[in-house]
């Protein structure tokens, strides 16, 4: 990686506090987080239940809005942009992949990988589709449904949906929440092989210290406030 | 101990709004039969009250001898009132001058029902109607009330005296109102009314004198039907008991149609308003999965279960039923109102009340709904597996589709036969209803191979509406299901109030003939014709009328049967078909114009050949065809005509209609008299007084009194048609929020995925508003087709009206289903497109 690219920050948060409207008042779940997020880089955010990694997952990935602060995605200003940009925006730059694994259960595999493009509007989608559906191992399985799918496998299938419009941001919401340790490990190397591969910065959620350890940067949250814990790789990789 | 958390649980989910339509939906069949039963049952007896006017009674006891007065006098035991008249025919003489009148020797309080107008001076060039004052009861002994005609025939006025057989009667006052008068127009002896005190001194009743015993019973319909009962053993079969609805007027029939109109809607708005509550039942159900699991888990037994969720069903259903009685109650007291203030005339003053029936239908309804729509979803909850709580994918079986089917049908059909007490009518319906569900079930199995004949595509918005509704295969061919049965009871209802409507009313257009001359013989004609002329009336034509029998048919004498067709076991005689009695011939030089010819050809008037048309059904019922000959027996004398056409006639008009009509040649010289019908304007009435005048042996019937009557029956029941129609569509919308609250939360998460993968809102909003056009355009032509054979069942086997294809319907069908859904659907599909994806991703994970 150039000086140049390390430098170039892909995310950039300032002073975000996102606060919601309970019985008796307000509750601040996150509290002037502010961070910096270089292109290329993995990192993952770790802590308890309720420390608001999820909702900092969110707004990170223009999924919802701040009460105050500013998020710059890939230049753009999040905090300025109406939903519609924020949608146009994540068919562009963003891909997605989710706990409870989130396909479509009308769609085969296949459709489900390319469904990203089509929205997008890019070329031989269906293409593109089967040779991530080939890398990730179901090249066999492109016409079966969800619902005759394993969980592994439809994380699987959820990792080539995620990286079919070659995003230059991956968010990942507890990809292993809901798999066994075996699929769990197979889709962590495969998340981190794709992802390694298409130089795509990947921003991860989890409860996995394992997982977060092949990050290069980990951020720890603690009740809504940030704290974070640099990485041996990325050290080696600045230096 | 159960209670409190039933209850707990009952009103958050009531506060969240999540059993919002089950409610509803019982709320709505509850006011659905309530309103309808309760507005149809007080416009009918107001109906039958007003009917009952033509008796002057509510129920009529007639006899050609007297009956017993220990019999009659059981009346004021059932608090019944009575008043009764001797009838016969008599003649009067006025000096030189005799005329024979019908005779009607009053004793009580005639008339129990209408009025009977008396007036010191008749006024021909004004309504008669609007003349007189109502009397109760006869005159006074020693007088006589008389019809204008006589007085203007005798050249008489009020006090002078006519003389009634042997005694002498003075004229005191002018019948301008009768309520029960005749219509016959072979039967148009001008009215007296005289006391009964008077008949001895007449001396006209004698053994073997033809006189009629009338007696008039008036009171609440059970009273009657006990006082009915207690007499009828010793009753003989020649002593008739009649009311309105017996009785084979056009009243009766207009009433037993309006009657039937009205429940068959209501019937069919029913099974809507079932649907809705099923398919909440069922929704409400799986919402519960999870809390039965834990309610098990935490050590509650399955009586403890069934007791909370039966009681919160309980609830629910009472608070709908509630609701319906109130909401119903309201409303058909605005539709009263409604009524009364657009035809003021057409209802008594005083409404009567609504009776139990209504309440006590509506209450079944409503617990009947409750139970049995809500029995199979409510017995798969109780049977929730405890391990729910830990393999989340698990429940309980649901139940096979044919059983599913069997209940709801079964549900139904107690439901329909509830309310209609009608067993041919509820299996009618309940087999349309069959006829929907199998139709649909085809229709998804080419939902699905239509969506998946080609790959997916999320590139267009009619593509990812297929996939949706793909997806969704199930629901949405219930969704469509129900709207299609939806559509098809609006179409339904439309259809046939319009076609009732256009029926009676072609029977009966304004400027149709309000009187019928009759008696007039060959050298008058052209005389009235001209006096026609003079007063600008408009006849149908003067048509000759001869008396004859048909005998033979192609020379086989015929016998054996009625008109009809039926057997006739007192003839005994074999042979051909005939008609079974004596008929009213008539011979035309050019056929009527209102009888098109749909076989053979009319004659020339120059044709020495004799000739006969035959009408329609006649011709079908008695199997004659063109080129067959008719032997009619005149007198003595036989006429053999051949058979040139065959005509359509619409009976139901105000005008001379005939089975036979002959061409000159036939019956040009045999003796006859002339009838025919007018109509004459207020305006025209003086044509009256010269017609009685200078023509006194000519008959004259009014009919415009009945005319008015069919009218406003017609008027009120496109009313309540047009309210059932209201009824319908509250119920479609109910059925189709329904059915997208069933998808809502499938639909979110779809609609929150492409959200989140940067499918824009424009996209997404526009696949909605697609697949709903789609489904919409669907259930409309499913509605197409099951409303033309709904129609054709109904109109053939239930109501016996003529069946005609409705090629408009389809594209009328059509695009009101897609209309409907799309403007519904989009609109109760809005706030999804608006969520932020945000919050659902956290709550689906």
């Amino acid at each position: 990686m150039s000086e140049e690219q390390a430098v170039n920050d892909i995310i950039i948060v300032k002073n975000l506090i996102k606060q919601v409207k309970v019985n008796n008042g307000t509750l601040e779940i996150l509290k002037s987080i502010s961070l910096n997020v270089k292109q290329g880089q993995s990192i993952a955010i770790v802590g308890a239940s309720g420390s608001g990694k999820s909702t900092l997952l969110g707004l990170l990935a223009g999924l919802d809005c701040a009460s105050t602060g500013e998020i710059w995605l890939d230049g753009a200003p999040l905090h300025q942009l109406n939903e519609e940009d924020r949608t146009a925006l994540r068919a562009k730059n963003v891909g997605f992949i989710f706990q409870s694994f989130l396909l479509l259960p009308a769609l085969t595999a296949l459709e489900n990988v390319m469904l990203p493009a089509q929205l997008a509007g890019i070329e031989n989608a269906e293409q593109k589709a089967i040779e991530l559906l080939d890398k990730v191992g179901l090249s066999h399985r492109d016409d079966h449904y969800p619902n005759q799918l394993s969980g592994g496998e439809q994380q699987r299938v959820a990792i080539a949906r995620a990286f079919i419009c070659q995003p230059k941001i991956l968010f990942a919401d507890e990809p292993t929440g809901n798999l066994d340790g075996s699929n769990g490990l197979r889709i962590e190397q495969l998340l981190f092989e794709l992802n390694q591969q298409l130089n795509t910065t990947l921003v991860l959620v989890t409860h996995d210290p394992k997982l977060a350890k092949n990050c290069q940067r980990i951020i720890t949250m603690d009740d809504g406030k940030i704290s974070e814990e640099v990485n041996d790789k990325e050290l080696s990789h600045v230096v | 101990m159960w209670f409190k958390p039933a209850l707990a649980l009952l009103k958050q989910q009531i506060k969240r709004g999540e059993l919002t339509i089950f409610i509803l939906a019982i709320a709505l069949a509850v006011t659905s039969v309530f309103s309808l039963s309760g507005f149809g049952e007080r416009l009918n007896q107001a109906l039958v009250l007003k009917g009952s006017n033509f008796l002057a009674a509510d129920r009529v006891l007639s006899s050609a001898h007297p009956i017993d007065d220990d019999i009659l006098g059981k009346a004021s035991d059932f608090g019944v009132n009575s008043a009764q008249y001797l009838s016969f025919n008599s003649m009067v003489f006025f000096g030189d001058d005799m005329l024979l009148a019908y005779t009607k020797a009053v004793k009580g309080p005639y008339p129990l029902r209408g009025e009977l107008k008396i007036s010191e001076q008749a006024l021909l060039d004004t309504p008669l109607d609007s003349q007189g004052v109502a009397k109760f009861g006869p005159p006074p002994q020693g007088e006589i009330w008389v019809a204008p005609e006589l007085l203007i025939r005798f050249n008489a006025s009020i006090g002078d005296s006519v003389d009634v057989g042997d005694t002498s009667l003075k004229i005191s006052g002018i019948v301008t109102h009768e309520p029960d008068g005749s219509f016959s127009i072979f039967n148009s002896s001008p009215i007296i009314f005289i006391n009964d005190e008077d008949v001895a001194a007449t001396n006209i009743v004698q053994p073997g004198s033809r006189i009629y015993y009338n007696y008039l019973y008036s009171g609440e319909d059970n009273a009657l039907q006990d006082f009915y009962q207690s007499i009828k053993p010793q009753l003989k079969t020649n002593q008739n008991w009649q009311d309105i609805k017996g009785e084979r007027s056009p009243l009766a029939q207009s009433l037993k149609r309006a009657n039937q109109f009205l429940l068959l809607s209501s019937l069919l708005g029913i099974i809507l308003a079932a649907t809705a509550i099923s398919v909440t039942a069922s929704r409400f159900s799986q919402n519960q999965f999870d809390t039965v699991a834990l309610l098990k888990t935490l050590g509650t037994n399955d009586t403890t279960i069934r007791k909370i969720f039966i009681f919160q069903l309980a609830t629910l259903a009472f608070i709908g039923i509630v609701m319906g009685l109130i909401a119903g109650y309201a409303l058909q007291e605005i539709a009263f109102m409604a009524v009364q203030y657009y035809l003021p005339q057409s209802l008594p003053q005083q409404l009567p009340a609504l009776g139990f029936k209504p309440l006590i239908i509506a209450l079944s309804t409503g617990g009947i709904c409750a139970a049995l729509f809500s029995l199979t979803p409510m017995l798969r909850l109780f049977n929730v597996p405890v391990m729910r709580v830990i393999k989340r994918d698990m429940a309980s079986a649901p139940l096979a589709l044919w059983k599913n089917g069997l209940v709801f049908g079964g549900a139904i059909f107690i439901l329909l036969l509830t309310y209609s007490q009608d067993l041919i009518l509820s299996l009618i319906t309940l087999g349309i209803a069959a006829v929907i569900a199998l139709v649909l079930s085809g229709l998804a199995w080419v939902i699905i191979r239509m969506a998946r004949g080609k790959q997916f595509s999320a590139a267009s918005p009619f593509k990812l509406a297929m996939a949706s509704l793909y997806q969704r295969a199930n629901q949405a061919s219930m969704q469509i299901a129900s709207i299609a049965t939806a559509i098809m009871l609006m179409l339904i209802v439309l259809l046939l109030r319009n076609e009732l409507i256009d029926e009676w009313q072609n029977q009966i257009p304004q400027g149709t003939a309000n009187h019928f001359l009759g008696n007039v013989t060959p050298d008058q004609v052209d005389q009235i014709d001209s006096l026609m002329t003079k007063y600008d009336v408009q006849t149908s034509d003067l048509y000759p009328i001869i008396r004859g029998r048909v005998s033979k048919i192609n020379g086989e004498v015929v016998g054996g049967y009625d008109s009809e067709g039926n057997a006739d076991k007192k003839r005994k005689r074999s042979g051909r078909r005939g008609f079974g009695r004596e008929l009213s011939l008539t011979w035309l030089d050019n056929a009527p114009a209102e009888n098109p010819i749909n076989a053979g050809q009319w004659w020339d008037k120059n044709d020495t050949d004799l000739q006969v048309s035959i009408e329609n059904d006649a011709a079908e019922r008695l199997e004659i065809k063109i080129g067959d000959t008719i032997t009619t027996l005149i007198g003595e004398e036989e006429v053999v005509a051949t058979v040139t056409s065959i005509r359509d006639v619409h009976w139901r008009s105000m005008r001379p209609n005939f089975l036979l009509i002959f061409n000159r040649a036939a019956l040009g010289d045999m003796p006859s008299t002339y009838i025919s019908s007018f109509y004459l304007s207020k305006e025209q009435h003086p044509l009256l007084r010269e017609l009685l005048t200078q023509y006194p042996t000519v008959s004259l019937i009014k009919v415009d009194r009945l005319i008015k009557q069919l009218r406003e029956i017609i008027e009120q029941v496109s009313l309540a048609l047009s309210y059932i129609m209201l009824l319908v569509v509250c119920a479609a919308i109910l059925v189709l929020l329904v059915q997208i609250q069933a998808s809502y939360q499938e639909r979110h998460k779809d609609l929150v995925i492409l959200r989140t993968l940067g499918a824009s809102k424009k996209l997404l909003q526009r696949s909605i508003a697609i697949e709903f056009l789609i489904s919409g355009a669907l259930a409309g032509l499913i509605a197409a087709l099951t409303t033309e054979l709904a129609l054709w069942l109904i109109q053939t086997l239930v109501i016996e009206m003529p069946w005609q294809p409705h090629p408009s319907l389809w594209l009328l069908a059509t695009l009101v289903g897609s209309a409907f859904v799309a403007i519904i659907g989009t609109r109760a599909c809005k706030p999804l497109t608006k969520l932020p994806p945000n919050e659902l991703i956290r709550n689906l994970s």
